[in-house]
């Protein structure tokens, strides 16, 4: 399937790539810029729009660097978020962090020769245990039981490392075999030839493109990574009314590892700042169970952790980016407690009225752009979603047009190019 | 409050070990088992009332879906035994290429609490699956459950092969999931939508003619 018309840069890239930075930058800091930005958020490329399939992009990198230079210089994006995998391990990174902070940061990333070599049982992939074209997924598990909340608790970096790791990573069953040692030699390998691929695309991308890419960590909020990682999202929500006081004690021991991976990840990334040309270093915290609970139990269980976590990113000088999965709406409230203009708050599904009443002016905002729109509308649809939606986000500035959803955009080309259409038209200041 | 109203209130204010103790103590008692059942189909209209009041939320309707669960397993000798009559037949499933099933589950204790005959195909379900589902157990409802937007695609695929199976016109087609809305449901040519279980309660009793 071809893309249609591809847009020339009319401007030196050198140029696009200052006009894109400041219009980000300006939107992050709560202020106007020439016109609402547009970040391509993709959780995965848009294989049927690029003409390749899942598993090639999740296992070849130089087909996801193809893909990723493709899909940016057909649309005329401010930015681009692509990663050739899934959010996958955050564990290894947390079992890491004490003994080797210089590696942690890295060995959280999940493709698809990474699940091949540490065999997973958290993620599922194309070409695997999925059809060639079907996007690949996190399902987690659960890989504790409820009585072992005390060990976590008692020292979780004991547990994950000698409970967790060998339930979770086929390859780690046996920590003293050649299988586990050869695992994680692969796995150092494999992450240098990612990290490779990956700074070529961004140079490719801010040299011959003209797009600013802002370097990047992860870390996660603890009631996350018990529910991703460790039990399973259903089992924790039981245990928050069967056994909270226990799943509290872990969250409280877990919590300063999700920190520190945040931080350390921040200064790694903040290495590449001068080669990337940005200043801001973002530390990307995608929420899960926020959608999950209600207000009572995200005050227990889920706003105390996720409010420190971002005022010491903060501190430590780094945006977090935000990634608000779900419908938001019941929480949205909590977000005025945080000091204003530093954080991106990226929302999935949201009422956008009481974002616009209760975030805007207070945080810069992301998201907008559904999937099922650009799948199933029609230019005239997109266009007229997109302009109510910049008649209540864009005034004052502080707002980031974004696909926001956690799956890829096999989307129709038509109505992504009416959305960037769109915002050229009703977006400028 | 009669031992009934008690049940009926431990469930509904999801204190498990209570509802637990309680379902144990009417069958102890010889309560029949259609008083019981009446019960837990009091105890979650409380409970779907509360959720679109906004008073509860998923992770109440994840700890009501086990409360119930846990009841449905403990009557089950009982439900064997007696065979009471199903309200309607609903094959559910996740549609092929998806294999999140958290909301699915919910739907399925829900349906199952309110006296439906659930079939459940699991997860990453091909169309033929449900073809095949709807041939053997003719439902009165399919429900087709995705959480990734590709699922969308995925729904019209199944939907397509219900049609060219010719059995699109014996059965009504609902979709639910956290991305479908409006735009989705007329995409794939499915009766209804739903993002919450309540909602979706609803339109599947409408369709069978319960109340």
């Amino acid at each position: 399937m071809g893309g249609g018309e591809i847009d020339v840069p009319k401007v030196e890239p050198e140029e696009l790539f200052k006009q894109r930075l400041e219009r980000l930058e300006r939107a992050i800091m709560l202020k106007e810029p020439d016109r609402v930005p547009i970040w391509a958020f993709c959780c995965f490329l848009p294989v049927k729009y690029l003409g390749t399939t899942y598993a090639k992009i999740a296992y070849d990198y130089e087909e996801f660097k193809k893909g990723t230079i493709k899909f940016a210089s057909d649309f005329d994006f401010d930015t681009i978020t692509a990663v050739p995998g899934i959010i996958g391990t955050t564990v290894l990174g947390l079992a890491l962090i004490e003994e080797h902070p210089d590696i942690a940061p890295p060995v959280i990333r999940m493709t698809g020769p990474i699940h091949d070599i540490l065999q997973d049982r958290y993620t599922k992939w194309p070409g695997r245990e999925l059809s060639e074209n079907t996007y690949p997924q996190f399902v987690g598990g659960r890989f504790m039981e409820a009585d072992e909340y005390d060990k976590l608790a008692d020292d979780p970096l004991t547990f994950i490392n000698e409970t967790l790791i060998p339930r979770v990573y086929r390859s780690l069953e046996k920590p003293s075999s050649a299988r586990a040692y050869g695992t994680l030699i692969k796995l150092g390998t494999e992450l240098a030839k990612l990290s490779k691929v990956t700074r070529e695309l961004v140079m490719e991308l801010k040299n011959k493109l003209g797009y600013p890419i802002f370097p990047r960590a992860l870390t996660e909020v603890v009631l996350d990574i018990v529910g991703d990682f460790m039990r399973h999202p259903t089992y924790t929500i039981m245990d928050l009314y069967r056994v909270p006081d226990k799943v509290r004690n872990a969250c409280d021991s877990l919590a300063p590892l999700a920190t520190k991976l945040g931080i350390i990840g921040g200064q790694t990334a903040s290495k590449l700042k001068e080669l990337y040309g940005v200043n801001i270093v973002l530390v990307f915290i995608p929420l899960h169970l926020n959608e999950f609970l209600s207000p009572k139990l995200y005050g227990e269980f889920y706003w105390p952790y996720l409010k420190k976590l971002i005022e010491d990113i903060i501190n430590a000088g780094f945006t977090p980016w935000i990634f608000f999965e779900g419908d938001h709406t019941p929480h949205l409230e909590t977000l005025r407690e945080l000091p204003k203009g530093k954080i991106i708050a990226m929302f999935e599904r949201v009422d956008w009225k009481k974002v616009a009443d209760i975030v805007k002016g207070h945080q810069c905002i992301m998201g907008g752009l559904p999937g099922s729109l650009l799948i199933s509308g029609t230019p005239k649809k997109v266009e007229e979603h997109v302009k109510n939606l910049l008649e209540l986000m864009k005034p004052g500035g502080g707002f980031i047009l974004a696909p926001a959803e956690a799956s890829s955009l096999d989307f129709k080309p038509e109505n992504l190019r009416a959305a960037i259409e769109a915002v050229k038209k009703y977006g400028t200041y | 409050m009669s031992l009934v109203e008690e049940f009926v209130k431990a469930i509904a204010d999801l204190r498990e070990k209570d509802a637990l103790e309680l379902v144990k103590k009417l069958i102890e008692q010889g309560v029949d088992l259609s008083t019981i059942l009446d019960g837990i189909r009091k105890a979650s209209d409380i409970i779907g009332r509360r959720f679109e009041e906004g008073r509860y939320f998923i992770s109440d309707l994840i700890m009501a879906g086990e409360i119930l669960r846990e009841i449905t397993e403990i009557l089950r000798p009982i439900i064997v035994k007696e065979k009471p009559k199903k309200i309607g037949t609903v094959v559910i499933g996740t549609v092929q290429g998806d294999i999140h099933d958290i909301g699915k589950n919910i739907v399925v204790a829900v349906l199952e609490a309110n006296g439906f005959e659930v079939i459940d195909l699991g997860v990453d379900v091909p169309p033929e699956k449900f073809v095949e589902a709807i041939r053997k157990h003719n439902p009165q409802v399919v429900g087709l459950s995705c959480l990734i937007t590709e699922g969308i695609e995925s729904m019209k695929k199944t939907i397509d092969a219900i049609k060219a199976a010719g059995l699109k016109e014996k059965v009504k087609i609902i979709i639910g999931g956290g991305r479908v809305d409006e735009g989705a449901c007329k995409y794939v040519g499915a009766d209804a939508w739903a993002r919450d279980v309540q909602t979706g309660l609803r339109i599947i009793k409408e369709w069978v003619g319960v109340k």
